[in-house]
């Protein structure tokens, strides 16, 4: 509707007016501006993934912003007579403080504390619904926090190591290798103990993701292409507190969790300490009164209007689209093999309580699958059916804005990779073909892989 | 995030060749291209960056130490003086702090600066059992704390107490170290805040003035102008929506921003002033190039959201009590200047950014 006429009047124009021919018009580009959809937002600045969709109706436009201001609530712990139920352990203070800018966290600066990265944790086995076995006195989250009086579980530090290697045209580069040490403070932790070590992943276009029919998902995972090149990935199915039984598991760097209301409401136990209906109890198991049952701290209203704040944060739209390079970068991403796991097209099916996502042919370069990423990315610590080599495929839309919404360009789960090549170059496993055909591009070839990353 | 609302559409891609694509085919074809072409936004990037921004934070961080000096005097020799110019100062900081609500982007948010400085609500339960511990109360240990436990309001606790009225008799030896503690470690921050946008140190004001080039995060000086622009339709979307609307909803003081001063007021006048700053600092002759009538509406309602604020007397908090009309009429002045700022300046810098 914005650009198609118009685009259309230019080259007539240039014609009609000039009289000489112009240059070649550059074939239509395989992969639209409109990543998102009508879900898409034209907007390159800090805030590009803090945007409702622009389809939305004015009663779930006030539905976000009620849920935006909960999402941006700094909680504190009870009794307090602003935002109380903080606590008492706990990894941030805010749905924001570690989203921020609804994008991508990082690993902290030497000296700083973990804002937008936490620690899963878990020991051998599975719990009731076959997921993570939790730490006897712990749970299932390492939180690093905690009210004053109360001593925070643990201090964890990282260190990094580079190991070489070099692109086949000699080139040499470099991997950052972390590794992670944690000094429990509050008491011994066991030997067995299993960490996985994780950033806050953006939060945008989720609804669009919650939308794609299941069926679809599901067919991915035998999709000829991906199964010939011995790439195809799997879905996880996990447990859903809400419905009370076993579900596709989408969100999460695992596919851990079912739903965007179980996402948000998991977050605000775990991350923050604060309760709600879908998880009642703290994650805590002090024997002090703050651990003790007690009614929710977050109303229900307050968890769905975060739950579809989330759902309907829009994608920010392609820039460059017809730079020459860009185009070329986007025939290499194919050739490649990337797009076998970083599915460019997908159809959301129809959703009754979410018009805006229904019905959208998006680009979020994902399968939703998980996939084996080899020993060098592996956590070793399933997640339902994730084994400890997997992780889901994750979104690559926005990736080229990461530096300006967030003021770093690290990726990956734990944020190792400096940059967009270095994620690249980390993967092994199902990745591993992707990867070494990377690494045999010539260096324009890869210049022009990461203009094409860079648009999106 | 509090978002600024993208146009989802730009209404009207501003580039010269659009304009004269329209030379030679019917009005029908182009009737969406109405708006005449704005000058670049890169001279205005500059000049609101050097002259707002930039002089903002040379000021806080200024500020942010006389009010460290203050809580240092106080904490030596408290005397009613020594009290009352602390406050002074506390309240002086504030100003140029609230200006930067209307750019409240860059380090202050990729960094953690404004959780480090200006957590709100603050956890009083928090700070009466640090004050009530052992520990000893260092900057060191403030540097550490959670931001609901320092920061603007943390100091703003214990220099004004619960209810405004505290005295220098009061001020403990633990409540003494707190204050000169957490003003140390807020000074620091100002300073460092500074120190991340000036050209000399961290130069976040080059990202937005290369803002399209090579090394810039900004892809291209539209996007850089659209975060100028974000900046006022989120400050005037939080003031509206959440700094009034939080008090008025509840009629609870405990919802004002800087409620142990009294001094919400004067935060609100800041915000808004900031965005005054900010628009007629430069974005304004932008917009009044592309479309006068809509930058003189935009100069009125900012006027009016001033007005509106000037006449909340005697205070916040006895508006709130006494008047609340006073303050609903300054919420809706706000709201109509934030409703103007997102369907009218956004459309206008997305077709800014769209033609970069």
């Amino acid at each position: 509707m914005r650009s198609l006429p118009l685009l259309l009047a230019v080259v007539a124009a240039t014609v009609a007016c000039d009289g000489a021919p112009s240059a070649p018009t550059p074939p239509e580009p395989t992969i639209d501006a409109r990543l998102g959809g009508a879900m898409t937002v034209f907007d390159a600045s800090s805030r590009a993934f803090g945007q409702p969709a622009p389809t939305l109706s004015t009663d779930r436009l006030t539905l976000f912003e009620s849920g935006d201001g909960v999402f941006d609530a700094t909680f504190v712990p009870a009794p307090a007579p602003v935002n109380a139920g903080l606590g008492p352990r706990f990894d941030n203070v805010s749905c924001g403080g570690c989203h921020v800018g609804d994008g991508r966290g990082r690993p902290p600066a030497p000296g700083e504390a973990f804002n937008s990265m936490l620690f899963r944790v878990s020991v051998p086995g599975i719990d009731a619904h076959g997921g993570p076995a939790p730490v006897p006195g712990v749970g299932t989250q390492l939180e690093l926090r905690a009210v004053v009086g109360l001593t925070p579980i643990a201090t964890v530090a990282i260190a990094y190591h580079d190991t070489a290697g070099t692109f086949s045209d000699g080139t040499p580069y470099a991997l950052a290798v972390p590794t992670y040490t944690v000094v429990s403070q509050a008491g011994p932790l066991p030997s067995s103990m299993m960490l996985s070590p994780r950033v806050a992943p953006p939060n945008f276009g989720l609804g669009l993701l919650e939308a794609v029919p299941e069926a679809t998902i599901v067919s991915l995972a035998s999709a000829p292409d991906a199964t010939a090149a011995g790439v195809a990935g799997h879905p996880n199915y996990v447990w859903d507190p809400v419905a009370q039984g076993t579900a596709l598991g989408r969100f999460g760097l695992k596919a851990n969790t079912a739903t965007l209301l179980v996402q948000s409401a998991g977050a605000f136990n775990a991350d923050m300490g604060v309760t709600s209906s879908v998880f009642p109890a703290e994650p805590c198991q002090d024997p002090i009164p703050a651990c003790a049952a007690h009614p929710p701290d977050l109303s229900g209203a307050q968890l769905g209007a975060v739950a579809a704040y989330v759902h309907t944060l829009a994608v920010p739209a392609r820039r460059n689209i017809d730079a020459a390079d860009v185009r070329r970068g986007e025939q290499l991403f194919v050739s490649a093999g990337c797009a076998l796991c970083h599915v460019v097209t997908l159809q959301t099916g129809s959703v009754a309580n979410a018009p805006e996502a229904s019905n959208q042919t998006i680009h979020p370069f994902t399968d939703l699958l998980l996939h084996d990423m080899g020993p060098g990315l592996a956590d070793n610590r399933p997640d339902f059916l994730a084994t400890g080599r997997e992780w889901r495929t994750p979104p690559l839309w926005g990736l080229g804005l990461t530096g300006v919404v967030n003021g770093h360009t690290t990726f990956l789960h734990d944020g190792r990779a400096r940059s967009v090549m270095e994620a690249i170059l980390w993967h092994g496993g199902q990745g591993t073909a992707a990867r070494e055909s990377v690494r045999h591009l010539s260096a324009s070839d890869r210049e022009a892989l990461l203009a094409f990353l860079n648009s999106l | 995030m509090m978002t600024a609302r993208a146009a989802s559409r730009p209404t009207a891609p501003l580039t010269p060749l659009l304009l004269s694509a329209c030379i030679g085919l019917t009005m029908a074809a182009c009737e969406s291209v109405t708006v005449p072409l704005p000058t670049s936004p890169s001279p205005v990037i500059s000049a609101v960056v050097s002259n707002i921004y930039l002089a903002t934070f040379d000021s806080l961080d200024a500020r942010a130490a006389r009010l460290q000096s203050a809580l240092d005097a106080l904490a030596a020799s408290p005397s009613d003086e020594t009290l009352a110019a602390a406050q002074s100062a506390w309240r002086s900081a504030r100003q140029p702090y609230e200006n930067n609500e209307a750019f409240a982007f860059g380090p202050l948010v990729t960094e953690g600066f404004d959780p480090q400085m200006d957590t709100w609500p603050i956890d009083r339960a928090g700070i009466d059992a640090l004050l009530a511990g052992p520990a000893p109360i260092t900057q060191a240990l403030v540097d550490g704390l959670d931001g609901s436990l320092k920061g603007f309001h943390g100091v703003e606790y214990l220099l004004f107490g619960l209810n405004g009225r505290t005295t220098p008799e009061a001020l403990g030896v633990r409540e003494r170290d707190y204050l000169t503690s957490a003003g140390a470690s807020l000074a620091a921050a100002a300073s460092r805040l500074h120190d991340a946008w000036a050209p000399t140190g961290g130069n976040f004001a080059g990202q937005l003035t290369t803002a399209g080039q090579s090394g810039s995060v900004y892809p291209s000086m539209g996007a850089a102008l659209q975060d100028v622009v974000g900046g006022l339709v989120e400050c005037t979307d939080e003031v509206a929506n959440s700094k009034l609307a939080g008090p008025l909803t509840t009629g609870s003081a405990d919802y004002e921003e800087s409620r142990f001063s009294d001094n919400t007021l004067a935060d609100l006048e800041n915000d808004v002033g900031g965005v005054q700053l900010v628009y007629l600092g430069g974005v304004s002759s932008l917009i009044a190039a592309a479309d006068p009538a809509t930058d003189q509406l935009v100069r009125q309602q900012i006027s009016a959201a001033l007005a509106a604020l000037a006449a909340v007397r005697p205070s916040f908090d006895a508006a709130l009590h006494h008047d609340p009309a006073l303050l609903r009429s300054a919420q809706q002045a706000v709201l109509t200047l934030n409703q103007t700022l997102t369907n009218r300046i956004v459309p206008l810098v997305g077709g800014i950014a769209d033609a970069d």
